[in-house]
């Protein structure tokens, strides 16, 4: 146990080296001069020199990337060069919106999954595995980016219930939660109905009955649990699909997240704003990932390496 | 073969109607300059967001151009992209990941730990990165998702080969004279790609939707080509004055990405889990 540990912490700490050197790497495929291209062809020559030093671009590029690697052992993720602000801190400021974001379309493809899911499994033919099926061909038939703004047509100007954009209370988040969610719980929805249904199959379930058990209960003390931990662990893996859906959600809702940030840094040139956001993002996916096979090794430790 | 395909494809509705949806779709890529209706860059401001009527069933967009035509061009460059992008990926994934498992050891631990890190980065972020730093256009687009594609072939042709690479009939051939190509190509191969296929068929849903959500935030196809990502865009921004513009290229797209997934869910009951 402690050595499996032990093994996928070295792997996540891989992975977190492996995509800093991408992102660092970045910047130096952009086509021409980076800093040309940030600054526009008629700068001044000393603004691009001046930004060309800060961004440590006039050094060779081993030496910009052990300074920014040290500069990311403490913390520092370099300024925007449009405003000058400390990169760290403009994530930080966003980092909750997004979390935020994730955690209501979690609940949200929780809620729709999760009954379909189970009522479908258990009864195969009836109106709730129809349901359960409809959902997923949803799900999986509109991506975020036709989704939203269907929604928004339905739910904000035909008949307005929910506002368009932003974030604000409640009423804000049901839209962009929906869009975001969606895929999730067509995924969940069938993970669930599946689970069930291979549970149902095996010996212990017949015992249970064999015993006099009522099926309210067979269902409940025994098939539920078991066919629930498989689908816990994959929710888990399914928060990085959910980041980068954020990423398009965000934009769609103006979601004031980091998604929203990463595409308007792009759009505004802002290089080193853009390395630093895919870096928290990709940084969090490792972690999250990292986390949950933890948690699923300690429910379950007949599985001992998760290999994907 | 063939014959149990048809056979098995006509039991199942669901399925024969997402056949019947790609044959079509597959038809309005290669003849979209003969079905499009007018020309899809034809600019006429007069019509601007005009509402759909007869004789242009899905409106006018916001240059007034005919919107069924850019559907129908847009449908040749997604089909288009999608379809490239599934063949690079599957012939490079194919040959890493075999040929990885099949010469084992060190290789075989090296691609495995480079796929490791090219997972590490969460869907489409790996593909907005490249873009946004290279440029967009149509080639750094099918760079971009060429890069994130080849590996959940690898993955599973790797585990497939080292399934069979042990097997009596490989050491026979291998008795027989057979060289490492031969051996590979022939009898490796051969045995090991049918999932493989299938998870090409099944990709081919997700590759189009990456191409729309990249062009749909700018970093993809731009306009003035017609591409659904980019139309939705734009139409997301007339949303009050012109909601046809979202409804539309919606359906159209997800029609395809309906009958990709279940055509793929067929595929995969017949051919893996038989």
């Amino acid at each position: 146990m402690k050595k499996y540990f032990l093994k996928r912490m070295v792997l996540s700490l891989l992975s977190l080296w492996a995509i800093f050197t991408f992102v660092s790497l970045l910047i130096r495929i952009i086509p021409g001069d980076p800093v040309v291209m940030m600054l526009g062809e008629n700068a001044p020559q000393a603004n691009i020199e001046k930004l060309r030093k800060e961004l440590g671009l006039d050094k060779p590029f081993y030496i910009q990337y052990l300074n920014d690697l040290n500069g990311l052992l403490h913390g520092d993720l370099k300024k925007s060069w449009i405003t000058g602000r400390d990169n760290l801190k403009t994530i930080l400021d966003r980092y909750p919106a997004t979390i935020e974001l994730a955690i209501a379309s979690m609940i949200f493809a929780i809620l729709i999954s999760f009954p379909l899911g189970i009522l479908g499994g258990f009864k195969k033919n009836s109106i709730w595995e129809k349901g359960a099926t409809s959902i997923s061909v949803l799900g999986i038939s509109f991506p975020h980016f036709a989704l939203g703004p269907i929604l928004i047509l339905f739910f904000s100007i035909l008949i307005p219930i929910f506002p368009v954009s932003g974030r604000g209370g409640i009423s804000h988040i049901i839209l962009p939660a929906i869009t975001l969610g969606s895929g999730l719980s067509a995924y969940l929805t069938k993970m669930v109905k599946k689970s069930i249904q291979n549970e149902l199959k095996k010996p212990y379930v017949l015992y249970a009955y064999a015993k006099g058990l009522t099926k309210f209960q067979v269902v409940k003390n025994h098939v539920l649990k078991n066919s629930l931990i498989p689908v816990v662990t994959l929710m888990g893996l399914q928060f990085g699909i959910l980041l980068s859906g954020a990423i398009i959600t965000e934009t769609i809702f103006s979601w004031p997240g980091i998604g929203q940030l990463l595409i308007r840094s792009i759009q505004s040139r802002d290089y080193p704003l853009a390395q630093a956001t895919i870096l928290a993002i990709s940084f969090t996916y490792i972690v999250v990932t990292a986390f949950v096979d933890f948690i699923y090794t300690l429910l379950d430790p007949r599985i001992k390496f998760y290999d994907r | 073969m063939i014959g149990d395909f048809f056979k098995n494809l006509k039991r199942d509705k669901i399925a024969f109607l997402s056949f019947i949806f790609l044959l079509l779709y597959i038809f309005v890529a290669i003849f979209a300059n003969f079905l499009a209706p007018y020309d899809p860059y034809k600019v006429e401001l007069s019509k601007r967001l005009v509402a759909p009527s007869f004789s242009h069933p899905f409106g006018f967009d916001e240059l007034g151009r005919d919107e069924l035509s850019r559907v129908i061009y847009g449908t040749r460059i997604s089909v288009s992209i999608g379809i490239i992008v599934v063949l690079i990926t599957f012939i490079v994934g194919i040959l890493i990941g075999g040929l990885s498992a099949y010469v084992g050891g060190i290789l075989d631990e090296l691609v495995m730990r480079i796929t490791d890190v090219f997972l590490a980065m969460p869907g489409i972020l790996l593909a907005i990165a490249i873009v946004s730093f290279l440029g967009t256009g149509i080639f750094n687009l099918i760079f971009a998702l060429t890069v994130m594609g080849w590996i959940s072939y690898a993955r599973l042709i790797r585990g497939e080969v080292l399934k069979i690479k042990n097997s009596e009939f490989i050491y026979a051939a291998k008795f027989s004279g057979s060289g490492h190509f031969k051996i590979f190509f022939k009898h490796i191969l051969r045995n090991t790609i049918d999932p493989a296929i299938v998870q090409g068929v099944l990709n081919l849903g997700g590759v189009i939707i990456s191409e729309a959500s990249l062009s749909f935030l700018g970093l993809g196809i731009s306009p003035p080509t017609p591409s659904w990502g980019n139309m939705l865009s734009m139409a997301r921004i007339h949303l009050f004055d012109a909601p046809h513009l979202i409804i539309f290229p919606s359906i159209v797209l997800a029609i395809l990405i309906f009958s990709v997934h279940f055509f793929g869910e067929f595929l995969e009951e017949m051919f893996i889990k038989r």
